[in-house]
């Protein structure tokens, strides 16, 4: 369902802002108009542009399920004016949300494979999504591996989630924070991500690897899934540039001849890879 | 085709006058601009296309042979300074408020009957092009009023400057894509009238004006032949392979030095659509914006992929002569010469896009003055894939 | 009064074609002989597109300095060039990205055209006019330039003219001292001294109401005409930033109208955010604006920029006796204090 006008918000409330990090709160919102909360739908990977009143208008990646119904999550780090914004949020503020936009995850195509998770720092709000509309059926899909990390422990993002997963009898989950970041109780990996994926060595063979992270992690990650002999049909990485409209008019977010807004966020590794030095 | 005579305009652009927004070419202290004329003044302030008047032997502004001095252009500079996509695409436009409160939409302006007169060749087309991006997949909704209500009478050109290029971008003096009705000067305030399109018929339809005879479908082909030849300047876009090997070269350095990346020739392109959406207060609007800055791709966090001016000006000529053909099946570009024209250091896009190839191999363009590189194949048009179905 | 001062001047351009053939070459000569020796990396200085046009040009080998040129449409002003860290690499005081504080915390914004910028690191030469000078002038005192690692090339000045042929208005009223540049502010001077016929004797500050006659008609407008006339300038301006962009002192890394936290003025082109961007950027340029005239030549649309800059020029000149670009250790007075500065505000 799309607004009569195409750059017209929904009206949206706080529900709960929630602290994940230093720099990284997660944002519930729920629809004003009950009708539009009942019909909103998307797919995992799209996103929206959330505006907060005489600040601005970002761009999000919708972090929760479509299958949550109610409500929708996306995942803020605050770097700038709208999303300093957004952390000052009172409960019940009202903010505009216009989407869903862009392409999807492609679910189908993973059926019955191994899906291997790489995500670095805000990046895993990208795939939160995905990896929970996987979860909820895991038998679909083969061995499941999530490896995250971060700058340093107090950077981990999805504390919850990351104990769940931790926990769950279908996947395999790897945290890792970059050298110098790990505390003196923590367990899991220390190094840079791309670093440790290639130490995991998952096989390639019937494996689909979904990436996402800031641009130089995905830049390094993508280079090693290459020398790992990765087929860059089954990598699949999600973008983000500087956007505006989210509908392909105002010309901002290409990358050679595709538009991030509107050919993806969502595009494989062959897609993308001959125009990755002009985006990283 | 018909016959008009000047009277026959004027007296239908002063009965539209009370109905009908009239967008025409004015002159304002010796520049020509497209602006929406002001009912209170009739049409006083229509700058009627005198200086196209074919002349016979003393056409003005043909240009010296002088090698020092370029073309000496007359006093008022026939091609307008803005295109006409303004009134399609406006410079700003406000979309919604958005308080704490809430959201008040902006009411999309009702289609409103306007009159676009003398738009040229180019521009007409520069219309078509910007189609595809604003009725494509998703709609700009008051874009599309505004097309629907508004009907183009173009004008053939009968004396291209040394900066047009129109004909070797599938355009042309006396091509009508894009216009309703076309007009062509015959000399003594007589033009030659053509619908192009059903709502060109109509109008066309409700004016006087004899059948055109043999001599004067006679006198307008000579004039587009010699239109078309007055036309020296042939831009050739390599194919897509060729720009996609050069794309690291060198060569974007050295073309862009001089370029002080402002946005007049976003601004003044028929074809350039680029725009910010932007917050005044509590107010949410879009408004131009152009590749060429360098806050374009920056964001909140710093990130830039095009910090240099080189990376922006490459995007530039990517984006009008590979991607957008890759999207849409043309160039974004219709020869215009606006880009070169008012470029306040001359960035010559014709020179640098034909460079790309033989001089883009070495790294460098070729200096003024020695050959030109040996031709090579004109681009092909056939795009990887259909992106929309535009207007049609 | 004006015309035949215009049609003197035009006759004077005429006169010099062959004097600036001859320049023409002398420059050519030269700058190959600064490349060859590898006194220069570069040199900056006037060619020609393959449309005709005259050009900026920018000469890094030997062989290329053929095409550097020298006639009467080589209005731009090169100096521009000495900020813009993609032209001369590292030369000068500019580096790099530059780290500024928002109220969302650090933000680490990118430079004018910084990154990583070109191999030419080194020493520069760049061709002057007379005005053009005056603006290196400014950059100097400003210690915007490595005076020592710049070879100035000084050429005396006919006047140059629009693509119409005719004389720009800016150049009527240049005097002698600044249309042959000094030698003591260039390293090289190439060509005669030009002669051109006698204008008013402006260079002196106490000669006012000769200087400033465009403003002062302005200035006799009542308020709400001055402000019809310049709205309807305003009106047109399409904020495409030509003006800042060629301007030779606008070299800030972070223009504040490029600034979003916060954003002090709409980019969106309308009358009032427009009045803003024009104002405060003749603010900004007050006590510093050579009067070189490439704003009002680059604005696409006509609208006439020298005037606001001069009346600047004009209420600095009035209560400062101070005029910019005529010395290179002078500093604005927008900039420093001094304890003989009017104070007429304070009674």
């Amino acid at each position: 369902m799309t607004p009569a006008r195409i750059y017209t918000p929904f009206a949206a409330r706080v529900q709960e802002l929630r602290v994940e990090t230093r720099d990284v709160k997660t944002l519930r919102l729920v629809f004003q108009d009950e009708k539009v909360g009942e019909q909103f739908t998307f797919q995992p990977g799209q996103f929206v542009e959330l505006s907060v009143a005489g600040e601005g208008e970002a761009t999000f990646c919708l972090a929760s399920s479509p299958e949550e119904k109610g409500f929708v999550e996306c995942s803020v780090k605050r770097v700038g004016l709208v999303t300093e914004a957004i952390h000052r949020l009172d409960p019940n503020a009202l903010v505009g949300l216009r989407g869903p936009y862009g392409n999807s995850f492609p679910l189908g195509q993973m059926e019955g494979r191994d899906l291997v998770f790489v995500a670095g720092g805000i990046g895993l709000a990208a795939l939160r999504s995905l990896i929970k509309v996987i979860l909820a059926e895991p038998q679909k899909y083969g061995s499941i591996l999530i490896l995250y990390g971060a700058r340093s422990v107090a950077d981990l993002v999805y504390r919850e989630e990351l104990e769940q997963w931790g926990s769950h009898k279908d996947l395999k989950t790897v945290l890792t924070v970059d050298p110098g970041g790990e505390s003196a109780e923590w367990k899991g990996e220390v190094g840079f991500v791309p670093a440790v994926l290639e130490h995991l060595n998952p096989g390639r063979k019937n494996s689909t690897v979904i990436t996402c992270g800031p641009p130089i992690m995905i830049r390094y990650v993508l280079a090693a899934l290459d020398r790992m002999g990765f087929d860059p049909e089954a990598v699949i990485t999600t973008l983000e540039m500087k956007m505006k409209c989210g509908l392909g008019h105002c010309g901002r977010c290409n990358v050679g001849p595709l538009y991030v807004c509107k050919d993806g966020p969502v595009f494989t590794y062959a897609q993308i890879r001959e125009f990755v030095e002009q985006i990283i | 085709m018909r016959i008009l005579e000047r009277k026959t305009l004027t007296d239908l652009l002063k009965s539209r006058l009370a109905d009908s927004q009239i967008i025409a070419p004015v002159e304002v202290e010796g520049r020509l601009y497209f602006q929406q004329l002001d009912p209170r003044k009739g049409l006083a302030d229509l700058a009627w296309p005198a200086a196209d008047q074919p002349s016979g032997d003393s056409a003005p502004g043909a240009g010296s042979e002088s090698s020092d001095s370029p073309n000496v252009t007359p006093a008022v500079d026939p091609l307008t300074v803005n295109s006409i996509k303004e009134f399609f695409f406006p410079r700003r436009q406000e979309l919604y408020e958005q308080t704490p409160e809430g959201i008040i939409p902006r009411p999309v302006a009702a289609e409103k009957k306007t009159l676009l007169i003398f738009a040229r060749p180019c521009d007409a087309r520069g219309l078509t092009i910007l189609d595809r991006v604003f009725l494509g997949e998703v709609q700009d909704e008051s874009y599309r009023r505004a097309r629907q209500g508004t009907t183009v009478v173009g004008l053939h050109c009968l004396q291209p400057d040394r900066h047009c290029f129109c004909t070797s971008l599938g355009g042309g003096p006396f091509e009508t894509e894009g216009m309703d009705l076309a007009l062509a000067p015959l000399g003594g305030e007589r033009f030659l009238a053509q619908a192009v399109t059903e709502k060109g018929e109509a109008l066309l339809a409700s004016l006087a004006g004899k059948q055109a005879g043999e001599a004067e479908r006679e006198i307008t082909e000579k004039l587009r032949k010699v239109a078309e030849a007055a036309i020296k300047r042939s831009i050739q876009v390599p194919d897509p392979q060729t720009m996609a090997k050069h794309f690291d070269s060198p060569y974007w350095g050295e073309v862009s030095r001089a370029c002080l990346t402002c946005g007049i020739c976003s601004y003044l392109c028929p074809t350039c659509h680029c725009f910010d959406i932007v917050d005044e207060g509590y107010l949410r609007l879009r408004c131009w914006d152009t590749c060429s800055s360098d806050t374009f791709t920056r964001t909140a966090a710093g990130e830039d992929h095009r910090k240099q001016k080189r990376s922006r000006y490459r995007q530039r000529i990517y984006h009008k002569f590979s991607y957008f053909n890759e999207n849409f099946d043309t160039h974004s570009c219709v020869g215009c010469g606006r880009c070169t024209r008012h470029c306040p250091v001359k960035i010559d896009i014709v020179e640098i896009v034909n460079g790309i190839g033989e001089a883009a191999a070495v790294g460098r363009p070729a200096m003024a003055g020695r050959p030109e590189a040996a031709g090579r194949p004109a681009t092909g048009t056939g795009a990887k894939r259909r992106r929309s179905g535009g207007k049609g | 009064m004006k015309e035949s001062a215009l049609k003197n001047a035009e006759a004077a351009v005429q006169k010099a074609a062959a004097a600036l053939q001859k320049t023409a070459a002398a420059l050519q000569e030269t700058a190959t002989d600064l490349l060859a020796q590898k006194a220069v990396d570069l040199v900056i200085g006037y060619g020609r597109s393959s449309g005709g046009d005259v050009v900026p040009l920018f000469v890094g080998r030997v062989e290329e300095a053929q095409a550097l040129e020298w006639n009467q449409h080589c209005t731009y002003n090169l100096v521009r060039y000495l900020t813009d860290p993609e032209v001369i690499g590292s030369f000068g005081s500019n580096r790099g990205a530059k780290k500024i504080k928002s109220g969302a915390g650090m933000e680490e914004a990118t430079a004018k055209g910084a990154g990583k910028a070109e191999a030419v690191a080194g020493k520069v030469a760049v061709v002057v006019k007379g005005c053009d000078l005056k603006s290196l002038m400014v950059l100097q005192s400003e210690n915007q330039l490595r005076r020592e690692r710049l070879t100035v090339i000084g050429l005396p000045c006919p006047g140059v003219t629009d693509e119409a042929g005719r004389v720009l208005a800016k150049c009527e009223s240049c005097p002698p001292e600044v249309y042959n540049p000094r030698k003591e502010l260039c390293d090289l001077i190439i060509g005669e001294p030009v002669q051109r016929p006698a204008g008013e004797p402006l260079s002196n500050p106490d000669n006012q109401d000769s200087t400033y006659r465009d403003v002062e008609r302005i200035d006799a407008l009542n308020p709400a005409e001055r402000r019809e006339l310049w709205d309807n300038y305003f009106a047109r301006c399409l904020r495409c930033y030509a003006c800042r962009n060629v301007c030779p002192l606008c070299y800030c890394k972070e223009c504040v109208f490029d600034q979003h936290d916060p954003r002090w003025v709409s980019p969106a082109a309308a009358v009032a955010s427009n009045r803003s961007f024009h104002l405060i950027r003749a603010y900004h340029l007050a006590g510093r604006c050579v009067d070189c005239g490439e704003c009002e030549r680059a604005c696409p649309v006509g609208i006439p920029l020298r005037r606001i800059n001069r009346k600047a020029a004009k209420v600095v000149e009035e209560s400062f006796h101070f005029r910019a670009g005529l010395d290179p250790e002078a500093k604005s007075p927008l900039v420093v204090f001094a304890n003989e500065d009017p104070e007429e505000f304070i009674e």
